[in-house]
């Protein structure tokens, strides 16, 4: 039923219909450099090993791409995408060369990622995380590095990896705004990215929650294709709850102020050298109520703060200074600080 | 010459300081809020004893952020004079103006007594009129005068001559009965005692002997100098 494809569907020759794994692009007839793509009514995982038939689900992704697609014109992005049609499962689609490598781009770890590094499921990370991965399905997609992607030679000509991250992270700020906006927590997603007919860069292939990770941001409910692959859920009634949710939002309305919340501690001790009266004090004490196996005590100062910062390496900074010019003085004190992110709900054990 | 005197929520000993200024020097003075960054073209700083911002966080650590420590910051580093007293003391530490720091007195008490000092260093604005090694007596009132800084720069402390003044006895834990020091230019000066307590002398009091008055005649001399 299925077939696998080498290389991006949308890669392939003007004349002929082709499928791929959840989508079919046909030329138009008439209309160079468009073509018609059919968003499939199936549903892939782990590189197609995990495999269903789902009526309705082309029309979702259909739909949610268009939203998505949207969204990102309205904020003067260039895509591939031209309208939904004629189907409401379809999509009309300017032809690109597409560049076969899959963009990650991740703000909380979940998936594959804490498989790698061994991370915690859910753990946000410091900073938006970009990630290539190498279109082969045979390969596996597996990870790959800027020298390697030079050696492949898999950029075209006046594309830069530096221009894609750019890119994709300003993607990222437009996606998390707006996810945000319906309560929604935007973990991470893939994009790709493709070359038109004059050499301009453009973002190509879906936008549908396939290829996203959403949470609810309050009860952690899963809105995104792990439904499918973990089996937690129905997935055309859940594609359906967040396109009602993503309806509401209007792009004009969003609010670019993507800080989070950290939580920080600072601790303040006397220096190690520096006689500290008060503790003497404090355990002359402890020994006078009988406990001689107490041998040392330092009376210090804690503070908690709640700091709102783009991200982690950002808290940081504020923090260091703040307790190393404000919070101690480093002549007769030593500071300590540690600062971690207000848990997000992933909805994951 | 005009003599500012800086008042932070919590001082009290500036009217002290004024007073020192107005019948002691016999000379104008000014009074700067803590949030005013404009010194009005004065000679000379006095930053008096007292509290400030509850010395919430340490003793001074508030204060050093007021828009009128940063002029006062601004001031120092053209060489302008500038005398901490007790909290002004600890504020000129914590604002980086004069080395070392204050911390708690070892006898965990607030202590409220005569002391006898003796005057190491005669090149500041607020010495000159002192004899090297002169034994002067002053009062002390503070529950965090206990000196502390790291042994490199407490060398480097001694070898400059930056101690100004030493407790003749241990008071309150000082490293090297420190009681006053200035920074390496001489211009500005701190100390834990307070002289201007002790302007006037008063045969029937042994309090009383007037040796606090040497502080702002030295300044009014060297002002007088350069005017």
């Amino acid at each position: 039923m299925t077939q696998t494809v080498q290389g991006s569907p949308e890669t392939l020759s003007a004349s002929h219909s082709r499928e791929g794994k959840s989508k079919v692009l046909t030329p138009l007839s008439g209309e160079p450099g468009l073509y018609q793509v059919t968003f499939k009514d199936a549903a892939t995982a782990f590189n197609g090993k995990k495999f269903s038939e789902i009526p309705g689900k082309g029309r979702m992704t259909a739909t949610i791409s268009t939203h998505l697609f949207s969204l990102l014109h309205h904020f003067g992005i260039q895509t591939c995408w031209v309208k939904q049609g004629p189907g409401d499962n379809q999509c009309i689609y300017r032809h690109l060369e597409m560049i076969p490598l899959e963009v990650v781009v991740r703000n909380i770890a979940l998936g594959s990622l804490c498989k790698r590094f061994n991370l915690e499921q859910g753990q946000t990370l410091k900073q938006p995380l970009v990630e290539f991965f190498l279109k082969d399905d045979a390969a596996n997609d597996p990870q790959i590095t800027e020298e390697m992607i030079q050696e492949l030679n898999l950029l075209p000509n006046g594309v830069s990896l530096k221009r894609m991250k750019e890119m994709a992270l300003k993607l990222n700020e437009i996606f998390v705004a707006y996810f945000q906006a319906t309560d929604i927590t935007c973990a991470d997603f893939k994009v790709e990215f493709g070359i038109d007919a004059q050499g301009q860069m453009m973002l190509g292939d879906e936008l549908s929650p396939d290829n996203f990770r959403l949470r609810d941001a309050q009860t952690g409910e899963v809105l995104d294709k792990d439904v499918f692959r973990l089996e937690l859920a129905e997935l055309v009634p859940t594609y359906e709850k967040l396109l009602a949710r993503i309806a509401q939002v209007k792009p004009e309305s969003l609010k670019f102020e993507t800080l989070k919340t950290y939580q920080a501690s600072v601790w303040v001790n006397s220096r190690k050298n520096v006689l500290s009266p008060e503790s003497k004090t404090i355990l002359d004490a402890i020994h006078a109520f009988g406990h001689s196996e107490v041998t040392h005590l330092e009376a210090g100062k804690q503070f908690q703060l709640v700091i709102r910062s783009a991200n982690q390496v950002e808290a940081e900074k504020t923090l260091q200074k703040l307790s190393e010019t404000l919070l101690s003085n480093p002549v007769i004190e030593d500071v300590h600080w540690h600062v971690c992110p207000v848990a997000v709900n992933t909805g994951e054990a | 010459m005009k003599i500012g005197v800086i008042i932070f929520p919590g001082s009290n000993c500036d009217e002290d300081c004024v007073d020192a200024v107005r019948f002691g020097m016999k000379e104008t003075v000014v009074k700067l809020w803590h949030n005013q960054d404009d010194l009005q073209n004065v000679d000379a700083i006095l930053v008096p004893g007292g509290f400030s911002y509850g010395d919430y966080l340490r003793t001074g650590a508030i204060a050093r952020f007021s828009p009128v420590m940063q002029a006062v910051a601004e001031f120092s580093l053209k060489g302008g004079p500038v005398l901490g007293i007790c909290n002004g003391f600890q504020i000129l530490t914590e604002a980086g103006l004069l080395p070392g720091a204050l911390t708690k007195n070892t006898s965990l008490r607030f202590q409220c007594e005569q002391v006898m000092l003796t005057v190491e260093n005669t090149n500041t604005p607020f010495t000159r009129l002192f004899q090297q090694d002169e034994m002067i007596q002053l009062p002390i009132a503070h529950g965090e005068g206990n000196y502390v800084i790291d042994p490199e720069d407490l060398k480097r402390l001694e070898d400059n001559h930056q101690v100004v003044f030493r407790y003749q006895q241990d008071v309150n834990g000082s490293m090297n009965r420190i009681a006053g020091v200035c920074n390496e230019k001489g211009n500005v000066v701190g100390l834990m005692p307070h002289p201007e307590r002790n302007l006037f002398e008063n045969t029937d009091s042994p309090l009383w002997n007037g040796a606090g008055a040497q502080f702002f005649e030295s300044l009014k001399s060297l002002l007088a100098a350069v005017t």
